[in-house]
């Protein structure tokens, strides 16, 4: 049995060792048809077979058969392998994950919102990847602040592997700017935006008899609370925890000078009240009717306004021929914007790890694979050399989505930032927008500045909380930390 | 049958003279006797006891012990063999002001009571109209009582994102009727904001459980005999009178069952208030926050499931006394004396 499991090993590491170099050259910038091969290199060697189960979110139109189309190419090279994809819901992906984490009956690849792998690695659900890292090289082949989740600060394991990047740039309208004789460059800087948006509602524009709102983002009611906010408060100087992690430092000056100039634009009128009341997809849908010059959205609002009708999308439409894309202001520091996306991780309950770890490898470090995904989906390859394809350099948009990749930023990759993003900073943050839309009581920058005090009282008492159950895992935040310096 | 209760009694003695002892043997050997005799019956019921016993008992007791555990994030996987934490969690909720499964919980409490006490009325009343219209012929009755049960066959998580529409300040239908249409206010009134939120949850709800009232009250309505009303009319009742006399104290037991039903249902309510607000992620502010949505953020939100379990029993302890209050009052409407 012990020899018979040794054996296995070996061939699995050889093959493992065979499918990185493999990786290393279709990451080099080969074609589909180079990577298939590389694949096939590993099936030859590669004795194992079965089914894997894959549990991933709906990031595209059709995500199922996204997944499919994506997978032909393994598929082909690795026929021994089924992969059988289910698709989740985002609102019931992270119940269903930790159920499956803590129940140990689980898919075995699985993708995982970035600020979930910190988590999920804590708790001990996920295998460790340092082999498939120390293989291809990982760290040095994404992306750097994708790194962060991979490798959580508390972590001396590598869990997960990026899989693509969702960040956002800010999408207006060329009519509406250039009828407000407002030059888009000006709005490269928070000052320079904030005028271009008091011209523009100045110009009481209006769109098919609606006025057209300067900018548009949603209130409260929404998933995006934290990630809106974050860009203001990081290009401000500010920050949610302190560099440590041990500390809540959102009423700080700095993170309140952010904090405050987003919350203006909805006091000033810029940002309808209205608008507090809804949510994102509502928002984006009146950016589509040409009720709103401004937003900022994930890069997939491209594909759905590039998208024919037929497809879904809105191409032909009046806002599809008159729009572009902008670099998101500098802030008074610093320009710093929120980065998203996901991540492919295997799941320690899964029978068939080194398959599984093929397939991570295949969806995440293989350049075409990469580019491909980004095509169907819209969101960005996680990848660096995905980036060298002409898909971005010939277009003049997703020339800057490129480009933005370079300010990306992603919430500390500490344990309990789970709970204190979706249990505190929801909450808290969420208020901030009752606050701005006036409806318990004229504005105030005390009653903003009453709310963050709350919020820090209780994100410290989370994380008092944590450490007082790990002591030992600040030790390993310090370590991190120092390795970061 | 007769001659085994016979030959109980000339066991268990003379009546209450004799021991204790004897009579409790006596009762449990009437009881195995009465088993043995019914084997088939007993035999029956065994599934449905197990059932019940599994499906009901055991997550009452399991989510019990959860609640004397220090079942937190960091022994998430432990699950039931987590630390023992005697009365920790008890004391974080009742004592510590600055515990995390208190925060914002004052409001919550405050918004449950006014909803639960809002939807029960609101829907009772809406449903007695209803069924007492839709108890008299008129042509396509049947449609209409069938028309009429759509909101109920709608589920809650729909209700929550289909009202999330109509609320809309701008494009909502509420506010395009009550203001565009029918100028009841100078405004358009903001609903999923401020203090208005609680109302936008209310009205939802009631229209959702509505059908449900009058489905029971309609049983009940078509349970009284027509000769009663037949035999007030010839005496001189008028409608009112008629309604006084005999349809209101004759529904007393299925408004007794339905105010029950409301106060559980209503104190647990969840889905349609967090579907409505950003479709589970959001918060639904002070004025709107509920019990149930209050606890699922600071306790299993936070991976803290032994406070939240603790507090989920000190509901169930509420709960009970008020089942019991409603019980108290409703006695007689109950056992029908």
């Amino acid at each position: 049995m012990i020899k018979s499991t040794a054996l296995a090993s070996l061939v699995a590491t050889g093959a493992l060792a065979l499918m990185g170099m493999g990786c290393n050259q279709a990451a080099k910038g080969s074609d589909r048809s180079a990577s298939a091969q590389s694949g096939s290199a590993g099936a030859n060697v590669t004795t194992g077979s079965g089914e894997l189960l894959v549990w991933v979110m709906p990031n595209s139109p059709k995500p199922e058969k996204d997944m499919e189309t994506l997978l032909e190419p393994f598929q082909a090279a690795h026929p021994g392998i089924k992969v059988k994809v289910s698709v989740l819901d985002w609102g019931s992906a992270w119940t269903k994950l930790t159920t499956a984490a803590i129940s140990g009956d689980g898919p075995d690849v699985v993708q995982l919102g970035t600020t979930w792998c910190p988590f999920l690695t804590d708790l001990g659900a996920l295998l460790p990847l340092d082999d498939l890292d120390s293989a291809v090289h990982m760290q040095d082949a994404f992306l750097p602040n994708t790194w962060a989740a991979a490798k959580p600060r508390t972590s001396s394991h590598v869990t997960s592997a990026p899989w693509f990047i969702d960040v956002r740039p800010m999408f207006y309208r060329t009519d509406v700017f250039a009828q407000a004789g407002v030059d888009p460059k000006s709005a490269a800087t928070w000052d320079g935006y904030m005028a271009a948006l008091e011209k523009i509602k100045k110009a009481g524009i209006k769109h098919n008899g609606e006025a057209v709102s300067p900018i548009g983002f949603p209130g409260k009611n929404d998933w995006n609370v934290v990630h809106n906010f974050a860009p203001w408060i990081w290009s401000a100087g500010g920050d949610f925890l302190s560099p440590l992690g041990d500390k809540c430092v959102l009423n700080s000056p700095e993170s309140m000078r952010g904090i405050l100039f987003y919350l203006n634009m909805v006091h000033k009128g810029l940002n309808p009240k209205t608008n507090m009341e809804k949510n994102t997809a509502q928002v984006s849908a009146d950016f589509d009717a040409g009720r709103v010059a401004s937003f900022f959205e994930s890069t997939i609002k491209n594909v759905y306004l590039e998208r024919p009708p037929e497809q879904g999308g809105s191409a032909g439409s009046h806002v599809s021929g008159n729009y572009g894309v902008l670099i998101p202001p500098a802030g008074p520091v610093k320009r710093s914007l929120f980065m998203g996306g996901s991540h492919l991780a295997v799941f320690k309950s899964s029978k068939r790890p080194d398959l599984a770890k093929m397939l991570v490898r295949y969806l995440t470090a293989d350049s075409a694979a990469q580019l491909a995904y980004a095509e169907i989906s819209g969101f960005l390859p996680a990848l660096k050399s995905a980036f060298a394809s002409p898909y971005f350099s010939a277009d003049a948009k997703r020339t800057v989505f490129r480009d933005i990749v370079a300010y990306g930023r992603c919430y500390p990759a500490v344990p309990y930032w789970g709970e204190i993003e979706t249990a505190i900073l929801m909450k808290r943050l969420g208020n901030l927008f009752d606050i701005a839309a006036e409806v318990n009581g004229p504005y105030s920058e005390a009653l903003v500045k009453t709310e963050m005090d709350a919020a820090v009282k209780d994100i410290d008492g989370q994380i008092q909380a944590h450490f007082k159950n790990h002591p030992e895992q600040m030790d390993l935040l310090k370590k991190s930390m120092a390795a970061a310096q | 049958m007769h001659l085994i209760e016979e030959t109980d009694s000339s066991v268990a003695g003379p009546g209450p003279a004799a021991p204790p002892a004897v009579q409790r043997r006596s009762r449990f050997q009437r009881m195995v006797r009465s088993v043995r005799r019914n084997k088939v019956p007993y035999i029956f019921l065994l599934p449905t006891v197990i059932g019940m016993l599994l499906l009901q008992a055991a997550p009452i007791l399991q989510g019990l012990y959860l609640g004397f555990l220090r079942s937190r994030k960091d022994r998430l996987l432990d699950y039931l063999s987590a630390p023992w934490a005697g009365f920790e969690n008890y004391a974080q909720i009742l004592f510590n002001p600055d515990s995390p499964i208190r925060s914002g919980l004052w409001d919550a409490v405050r918004n449950t009571a006014l909803y639960t006490v809002a939807v029960t009325i609101g829907t009772l009343a809406v449903g007695t109209a209803a069924a007492l219209m839709v108890n008299r012929e008129f042509r396509f009755r049947a449609a209409a009582r069938t028309l009429m049960l759509f909101p109920w066959i709608v589920p809650t998580y729909v209700v929550g994102l289909l009202w999330g529409f109509l609320w809309q300040r701008e494009a909502g239908l509420v506010n395009i009727v009550l203001v565009d249409w029918l100028h009841l206010f100078a405004e358009k009134p903001t609903w999923l904001i401020g203090p208005n939120t609680l109302w936008a949850i209310i009205i939802p709800t009631i229209w959702r459980q509505w059908p449900f009232s009058m489905l029971m009250l309609l049983a009940g309505l078509q349970g009284i005999s027509k000769d009663v009303y037949e035999a007030a009319e010839i005496d001189g009742a008028n409608a009112w009178q008629a309604f006084r006399r005999i349809t209101w104290p004759l529904l007393k037991p299925v408004w007794a069952i339905l105010i029950l039903h409301g106060l559980i249902f209503n104190v647990y309510s969840f889905n349609i208030v967090i579907m409505m607000f950003g479709n589970g992620a959001g918060f639904p502010g002070k004025h709107g926050d509920l019990l149930m949505t209050a606890l699922f953020r600071n306790s299993f939100q936070m991976w803290d499931f032994g406070t939240g379990a603790a507090m989920s029993s000190l509901l169930m302890l509420a709960m009970m006394t008020l089942v019991f209050i409603w019980y108290r009052i409703f006695r007689d409407q109950l056992t029908g004396k």
